[in-house]
């Protein structure tokens, strides 16, 4: 596959653009920074509400979708989600919350 | 040990803390990869090379698809940006998210390869308001989720058909760490002092129906970006209007 050098340039211009998406606008935000000052409260909310809206569609795409689906699927899904969530909201501890999800989703996979 | 040095260690500990379960959730998609790629035939070196210079989970299985459809060669690496054009915003966001202090271009660059959709999304937290300023604790975060992604390429390379036989429904527990981060920074966002804020179900309910509608429309990934900046640009423009019509009332 990589046999004619054609690998290499499509990786290292894909990761390229990829790494300058990421870096970019962040500097070009730097410079214009001094200038949004006046605009800093309106700017506070849109970072508060555009992490939970980007995060909101991150969660639904990382819904297993792609497997066969049955209706204890979503079940497994829902129980271990609602677990999850209860967890977050009293321990309020990101590794306590992911690894209590983590193991009552493979503790429903058995009940599966 | 001085303050300073007390600091970086505390600032350390706090970042691999919250790094260790994108580490964990790293492990299966990575995985995944390292086993695919094998199956179309690439070297190890050439799947852990991918792994660790593009770095962005779902362009690589893109990236893989397309090269073994022999597409031609912009087309596959127009379609890697396109992916990960919602990155853009994420940047400018952790540059509004703290105002009291400018970053250098060092420390963009030094940090900017690892801002991925999950190290963004646990930086971006209320409660690590005080630690993101912090360049350790970013850089903390950030390359032990690399280290999480560069290990389960190799793992899934070496011994990731083996993994998964020997211990029953492994793939099922890795395969929810991702939804489970997402679902912790979510309730995280939902409330406040633990009480629910309902006004976040207005955004919610926004975000998810403007995907849905892009989705239809074949946006694709670029539509992750695209309903997020509507969403969250429709509720300041909202506040801004409320606040303006306040302030007339006030006047009269």
């Amino acid at each position: 596959m990589s046999s004619d050098g054609r690998w290499v340039w499509i990786l290292v211009l894909a990761a390229w653009g990829t790494w300058l998406e990421r870096v970019g606008p962040w500097f070009l935000m730097t410079k214009l920074g001094p200038r949004l000052e006046k605009y800093s409260r309106y700017a506070e909310i849109w970072v508060e509400n555009f992490v939970p809206a980007i995060v909101t569609i991150l969660w639904i795409r990382s819904i297993p979708v792609n497997q066969h689906l049955g209706i204890t699927l979503w079940e497994q899904f829902a129980a271990a989600s609602v677990v999850t969530v209860v967890v977050a909201w009293i321990s309020n501890s990101l590794a306590v919350s992911v690894l209590t999800g983590m193991v009552s989703y493979w503790l429903g996979s058995f009940i599966r | 040990m001085n303050n300073t040095a007390k600091d970086t260690w505390r600032y350390a500990v706090r970042g691999f803390h919250d790094g260790f379960p994108i580490f964990l959730g790293y492990l299966p998609p990575s995985m995944a990869f390292g086993m695919t790629a094998g199956q179309f035939h690439w070297a190890p070196w050439q799947i852990v090379l991918v792994s660790a210079i593009l770095y962005a989970g779902t362009s690589q299985f893109v990236l893989l698809s397309l090269t073994a459809a022999h597409l031609p060669g912009w087309s596959s690496v127009v379609t890697v940006w396109m992916v990960n054009l919602r990155h853009v915003a994420y940047g400018p966001a952790l540059t509004l998210a703290h105002s009291r202090k400018r970053r250098s271009l060092a420390e963009i660059l030094s940090i900017g390869w690892g801002l991925t959709d999950e190290v963004f999304a646990t930086v971006c937290r209320p409660a690590e308001r005080e630690n993101r300023e912090d360049l350790t604790y970013l850089l903390a975060v950030a390359i032990l989720a690399y280290a999480g992604w560069i290990g389960g390429t190799a793992l899934g390379i070496g011994f990731g058909q083996t993994f998964l036989h020997r211990i029953p429904h492994a793939s099922a527990a890795f395969g929810f760490a991702l939804p489970a981060l997402f679902l912790y920074i979510l309730t995280g966002s939902v409330t406040a002092r633990r009480r629910w804020q309902w006004k976040r179900m207005r955004l919610l309910v926004t975000v998810l129906a403007l995907y849905v509608f892009l989705a239809s429309m074949g946006f694709g990934m670029s539509g992750v970006l695209l309903a997020a900046l509507l969403a969250s640009g429709g509720e300041v423009v909202w506040l801004f209007r409320k606040s303006a019509t306040a302030a007339k009332e006030v006047k009269l």
